[in-house]
């Protein structure tokens, strides 16, 4: 209260005398600061997603007058790994929302309310992966799993078990381990976020709790998780969205042949980048593009209306 | 007995931080040994400061670091100061069409970057803004701008509109009652802005590597990268040493992200 008389009496006085010539109405004032990022988001997604959009229905080619005209579409659906790369994106994106959010919550709730010495270091550690970003660990990985002087075959060897695996190399093995390195990195952020939204929960719950004779198990289930069902609900939203486009580590992993090998590694964003950017074929990555668009709408409406259901009954 | 279960507790904890600590660790002191070394041993400890020297001069990570630093500061200062005042402007002020003007720069939430990364490419290719600086940071607060946005706007609306009217009735301007009033008490969520803003592009990878080719512009993630494209010449130990000079802002910045991350998330929606 005191902070805000303050400033109240910093308004009045460094104005004084020149209320007059100041005073534009306060919905013109609006429109004048909302103005600068209202345009720079119409140039830069408003204006290239609209453009998008029109001309994967202008045909093969991107120039056909009789719109719509789905020539764009019947490219796209034929592109190779096409199939491969929509299953691709929901499979790491159920994973990622299963596992992530999980592994950090019993993490989180481990490290602040266990029995456990040494909580600020074990919050470090387990912060560790995210240090670095998403694409620089996929090149650490890329270096990991290396069939000949990578780390993963250098232990397994050390333990006496097959240590030539083409772990990027194998069209079965390399998703599963593109998606291991997005779990090792994306687990520490739910981790940052649930242990801080642990420590604000008000400390007499715990007590409470306890006195009625509630032991630890009890406790993440009865207090930790009802107070942070929000926050979960929305890691797992943001996991879901980061999984379908984790284009840094196939990129990190994969680069210069994206989604290699033989399409196993191929999300919707690895195919609109090969397309697109690398081979110039717009009207086709533009198809491509609304395909993903599509999805993240059915997906997210889909998510909004389970939610509406939940929340009325 | 009890004791006994908090001991096993304990350490089942540490095992499974060790699972995430271990691999960077394991970079850290690999960053520090020599090619032939990690090729015989997994536990290759050396002290050869010479990759960091060899990382910093001849694999360029010196004028990353520096690309990088100049990106990511303008991004994070940019993006926060028109989220700042789009969020007022919706906010708080007789703003006519607020829902139109909140849905459009919400968009990014709804249609990720790479569903119009092609048009938006080939605009600025034929705008000749390709290896344009100031072009990818304008685009790079736009595309992040969404988050701190909502984080902003949820701390605007939490100012009593009676604070501001009596400033209004004091003779203050609308820009003092923003500038004065409102922009200090939103202190919290704008620095949370400028940090988050700072890391998401220092970790960047796809806006970098679409807008700037030329190398001598590349941020720290286009960097190592391409230390690592050149599979062939790869020099590993110069790749870790690289890869722990890029974590210095995220450790200096450790205690701050702890401690935002929550609201940096859920833009304010929900506290805690």
């Amino acid at each position: 209260m005191e902070g805000s008389a303050r400033l109240h009496w910093r308004a009045d006085s460094s104005h004084e005398g020149r209320r007059r010539r100041l005073s534009i109405p306060s919905s013109v004032f609006g429109l004048l600061l909302v103005l600068p990022a209202t345009v720079l988001t119409i140039i830069v997604i408003v204006v290239p997603l609209l453009s998008t959009v029109f001309v994967s229905f202008s045909g093969p080619r991107g120039d056909q007058i009789t719109f719509p005209d789905l020539g764009a579409f019947v490219f796209a659906f034929q592109t190779p790994g096409l199939w491969q790369a929509v299953a691709n994106g929901l499979v790491w994106a159920v994973i990622a929302v299963a596992v992530a959010p999980t592994v950090a919550l019993v993490s989180a709730a481990l490290v602040e309310d266990g029995p456990v010495p040494g909580k600020a270091l074990l919050r470090f550690l387990f912060f560790c992966p995210y240090l670095l970003s998403l694409a620089v660990a996929g090149v650490i990985f890329s270096k990991f799993y290396d069939p000949s002087y990578g780390l993963v075959n250098q232990l397994l060897g050390a333990v006496g078990l097959p240590s030539n695996t083409q772990w990027l190399g194998d069209p079965s093995l390399a998703l599963g381990a593109a998606i291991v390195v997005f779990l090792w990195h994306e687990t520490p952020f739910c981790f940052l976020v649930l242990s801080a939204a642990i420590r604000q929960v008000d400390r007499e719950l715990y007590e409470a709790a306890r006195l009625d004779g509630a032991g630890g198990v009890r406790i993440f289930f009865s207090v930790t998780i009802p107070v942070v069902r929000g926050i979960l609900g929305v890691l797992a939203g943001v996991m879901f969205i980061t999984g379908m486009i984790a284009f840094p580590v196939i990129f990190a992993l994969t680069a210069p042949a994206v989604g290699a090998p033989s399409h196993a590694t191929e999300i919707l964003p690895t195919l609109i980048f090969s397309q697109g950017i690398q081979g110039g074929n717009t009207p086709t990555a533009a198809a491509l593009s609304v395909i993903l668009l599509a999805l993240f709408g059915v997906l997210l409406g889909g998510v909004a209306l389970v939610r509406r259901r939940f929340t009325r009954a | 007995m009890r004791s006994a279960k908090s001991v096993l507790i304990s350490v089942g904890t540490y095992v499974l931080a060790a699972v995430f600590a271990a691999p960077v660790l394991w970079v850290a002191i690999a960053s520090l040994s020599t090619n032939s070394l990690l090729a015989r041993t997994p536990i290759p400890i050396g002290l050869n400061f010479v990759n960091y020297v060899s990382a910093w001069i001849d694999a360029q990570i010196g004028v990353f670091v520096f690309n990088s630093l100049l990106v990511s500061i303008s991004t994070a200062v940019i993006m926060t100061v028109l989220a700042t005042m789009a969020a007022y402007a919706v906010a708080k002020t007789r703003l006519r069409f607020r829902r139109i003007f909140l849905g459009i720069l919400s968009i990014g939430l709804v249609a990720p970057i790479f569903t119009y990364i092609v048009w938006l490419l080939n605009a600025i290719a034929t705008q000749g803004l390709l290896n344009n600086r100031l072009a990818l940071i304008l685009v790079s607060s736009i595309v992040f701008i969404a988050v701190p946005l909502l984080l902003l706007m949820a701390f605007f609306r939490d100012v009593p509109g009676e604070l501001l009217d009596a400033a209004r009735v004091d003779g203050a301007s609308e820009w003092g009652v923003f500038w004065r009033i409102a922009v200090p008490l939103a202190r919290p969520a704008i620095v949370t802005s400028l940090i988050f803003g700072f890391v998401w592009t220092w970790n960047d990878l796809f806006l970098p590597a679409v807008f700037l080719q030329n190398p001598t512009l590349y941020t720290i993630p286009q960097g190592i990268i391409s230390l690592r494209a050149n599979a062939y010449t790869a020099d590993y130990v110069r790749t870790f040493a690289a890869a722990m000079i890029s974590t210095v802002p995220m450790i200096l910045l450790y205690r701050e992200l702890a401690r935002r991350a929550g609201s940096a998330i859920t833009g304010g929606a929900l506290k805690g």
